[in-house]
């Protein structure tokens, strides 16, 4: 690639992402009847993430786990949540985020819909807040394919909010 | 062939016995001739004597037989029967003394069977006197006559044989005479001759060789008594005389020469050269060696003596040198003495001043002594601090213990705030899926989740303080735990500064026991130094004999300088 097809290549990036914009401020305005929805709040790796508190069963500490052999290394082991067995997934592993430091990380996220049930682990749980989803912006392009497809998108706050339907659904995370 | 001595006195001594050979031989020859003719005589003589004794015994035969005839007696018979024997032998020894003469042989052989003719007749004449009685006179008579005429017969043979002997006995007795005389003449000449000859002989040679012998004899006497002047007749000849006369003369030339030579070494002159005559010239040799080695110890006495001369010099200049140090180590010894003087001072000084240390030394042990016993109660007081200061260790250790409690309290409060904040969590997750139903108890949980928020705020101040306690009281413990080292430490150096006093007034005991006893010595070295001042004076009267002595050396080293160049003059008279 010469300095100019770059150059022009760059130049496309940019007016693209200032129509994206320009396009987004012009739809809010007729957002009126929007409805505020739970949005559950918890730490990993530093930064802000929350997820829809309707996938939330229910958050709590992780006492005790038991790691089993032949798993991708996402999946940290199983645990019991009163009487019933639950895997546990490390989304620092799965978003390959830096490892870096000695956070808490012992506290559980379940989350579930119909068909599927387990847990994330968290750093710290930082609390409910009421956000509206249309107005958080859709993915940033500087993220690598897999967290873009697993992110929903970032509040005014610098939250991260997680697609919960897309994790549960993921053909990726399913232990056959 | 030359006329040599010996050959002179052989000659003459040969002449000697030619003349004692030929004097012998001719004696020897008579003699013998002589003695031949001796015998002749003497066997003559014998043929004569046995001729008559055959005679006689055939007469005495007939005188027994007629005695017998006329008497008839059986004693005149004896004659008759011995001269039968005595015939037989007397014809046998006249046959072998007449073997010389084939003429008397045949004249004896012819009287033979005469003789035996008479001896029968003999017999028969006896037979017959004995057969008849008184015999038949007639027949006896007859028997008488015929042998008459034989015996007859026998004289006349036999008187024949004696005088032919006669005649050559005559003759023989001629010859010995003759021989005896011609012997003696034969003996007188040739002793005359032979002694005029030798007289010759003798007198030749002793003209010859006695008198040049006599003549050298003398010289050699000379020359054995060391008169060389003698002068030397030289023959000349060929022989012994002549050559050693020549060898004579030769040797009292050489030995004149070597007497010059030996006057000229007497007179101190060594430039001569002498060579030896021959290998084995001994004297020349030895003259030879001696001039050289003359030389050279002339010439090694003549170093010597130069030696001799600059040492006697440098003796010369070291006496004086050693006289003037002696002289220089008397003024010295002077000083010294005065010196020792002052150092006896300074020593009766430091005798003083060392009974003073002494008297200070053992007042230092008594200061020690109190020291020791003030070191004493400190450590006491110090075990005292000690135990104090473990009490406060555990004071501090129960503190610490208790907070670590207060710790563990805090954390269950913490755990408590943080699962009422999860709760708070989950009753607003609860409260969402009512829906607005759950508005309120929303509320609720919000309420119940910011008063968690506030306990663990709370707990985490609690545990700051906490904190803060913990790190003071830690400290309050290292602290104490360092008094308490210290303290420790502190006791066991005071210890130390108690065994360092105890140490310290055994020292000053000794030291003070040590002080006492340099009083003493100081004491005895005044005395010692006392003794050193007499000495230092003997010495000095020593030095002063010792100034006197050199000056004897040095005049004894000035005249050995002097004695020195007298030599060297001597030797200077040399001429090498």
């Amino acid at each position: 690639m010469n300095p100019h097809t770059h150059f022009l290549s760059q130049n496309k990036i940019l007016q693209e992402r200032a129509l994206k914009f320009a396009r987004e401020a012009a739809q809010q305005p007729d957002a009126k009847d929007r409805q505020p929805t739970c949005i559950i709040g918890f730490r990993l790796a530093y930064e802000n993430y929350g997820i829809d508190a309707s996938f939330v069963r229910e958050v709590l500490s992780l006492r005790a786990f038991t790691p089993l052999p032949g798993l991708p290394p996402f999946i940290l082991g199983i645990t019991n949540i009163r009487g019933q067995i639950r895997s546990i997934v490390d989304l620092k592993i799965l978003f390959d985020l830096s490892q870096k430091g000695l956070p808490d990380n012992n506290k559980l996220l379940l989350i579930h819909n119909r068909e599927m049930e387990f847990g994330i682990l968290a750093d710290e749980i930082t609390g409910t807040s009421e956000e509206i989803l249309e107005d958080i912006h859709p993915t940033i392009s500087t993220l690598s394919p897999i967290q873009a497809s697993y992110i929903q998108g970032i509040t005014k706050n610098r939250m991260i909010i997680l697609n919960a339907s897309k994790l549960l659904s993921d053909s990726q995370l399913l232990i056959r | 062939m030359k006329p040599t001595i010996g050959l002179k006195i052989g000659s003459g001594l040969g002449l000697a016995l030619l003349a004692i050979t030929i004097i012998g031989s001719s004696a020897y020859r008579n003699t013998s001739n002589l003695t031949q003719a001796m015998e002749d005589v003497d066997h003559s003589h014998r043929v004569i004597e046995s001729l008559e004794r055959l005679l006689s015994t055939l007469k005495d035969a007939e005188t027994g037989q007629r005695g017998f005839v006329i008497s008839g007696d059986n004693t005149y018979l004896d004659p008759y029967i011995s001269a039968l024997s005595r015939i037989d032998q007397h014809l046998q020894s006249l046959r072998e003394l007449t073997k010389d003469s084939t003429e008397q042989q045949q004249k004896l052989q012819s009287l033979t069977p005469l003789i035996q003719e008479r001896l029968s007749t003999l017999n028969t004449m006896i037979e017959n006197r004995r057969e008849v009685n008184g015999g038949d006179k007639l027949k006896q008579i007859a028997l008488m006559d015929k042998g008459k005429v034989v015996m007859d017969a026998i004289r006349t043979g036999i008187g024949e044989l004696i005088s032919e002997e006669s005649i050559l006995l005559d003759k023989r007795s001629e010859t010995t005479a003759k021989n005896a005389y011609s012997t003696q003449l034969t003996i007188l000449i040739s002793t005359i001759v032979s002694f005029i000859v030798l007289s010759f002989a003798t007198a030749w040679l002793t003209r010859n060789i006695s008198n040049p012998l006599k003549e050298i004899t003398h010289v050699a006497e000379a020359i054995a008594n060391a008169d060389l002047n003698t002068s030397v007749t030289i023959y000349s000849r060929e022989d012994e005389i002549g050559k050693l006369s020549k060898a004579f003369f030769r040797m009292n030339r050489s030995l004149q020469r070597m007497a010059k030579q030996v006057q000229q070494i007497a007179m101190n002159d060594l430039t001569l050269e002498i060579r030896p005559i021959s290998e084995s010239d001994q004297l020349g040799h030895a003259l030879h060696t001696m001039v050289n080695n003359l030389r050279s110890a002339n010439k090694e006495v003549s170093e010597g003596i130069s030696i001799l001369v600059t040492s006697a010099k440098e003796i010369l200049v070291a006496a004086s040198q050693v006289t003037s140090n002696a002289v220089e180590t008397g003024t010295a010894i002077a000083q010294t003495s005065t010196t020792v003087e002052e150092v006896k001072q300074t020593a009766h000084l430091s005798s003083q001043k060392a009974t003073y240390v002494s008297d200070s030394a053992q007042k230092a042990a008594l200061i020690a002594h109190e020291g020791r016993a003030s070191v004493e109660a400190s450590i006491h007081e110090m075990k005292r601090i000690h135990t104090q200061m473990d009490l406060i260790n555990e004071s501090v250790v129960k503190l610490s213990e208790q907070s670590q409690t207060i710790g563990e309290i805090i954390t269950a409060v913490n755990n408590l705030a943080e699962q009422s904040n999860l709760l708070a969590v989950n009753a607003a997750i609860e409260a969402a899926k009512a829906g607005d139903r759950g508005r309120g108890f929303a509320v609720v949980a919000q309420e119940i989740k910011s008063l968690a928020e506030q306990s663990k705020q709370a707990t985490a101040q609690v545990r700051v303080l906490l904190g803060d306690i913990q790190k003071s009281t830690t400290s309050a413990v290292m602290v104490t735990e360092q008094g308490s080292k210290a303290v420790e430490t502190g006791m066991h150096q005071t210890i130390a500064a108690g065994e360092s006093i105890r140490l310290l007034a055994d020292s000053i005991t000794e030291a003070s026991q040590a002080a006492t006893q340099i009083a003493v010595s100081s004491q005895q070295q005044l005395v010692g130094t006392d003794q050193v001042a007499m000495a230092i004076e003997s010495i000095k009267k020593a030095s002063m004999q010792n100034v006197s002595g050199t000056r004897q050396t040095e005049t004894a080293a000035q005249s050995l300088h002097e004695l020195g160049q007298r030599l060297q003059k001597l030797v200077e008279n040399f001429k090498l």
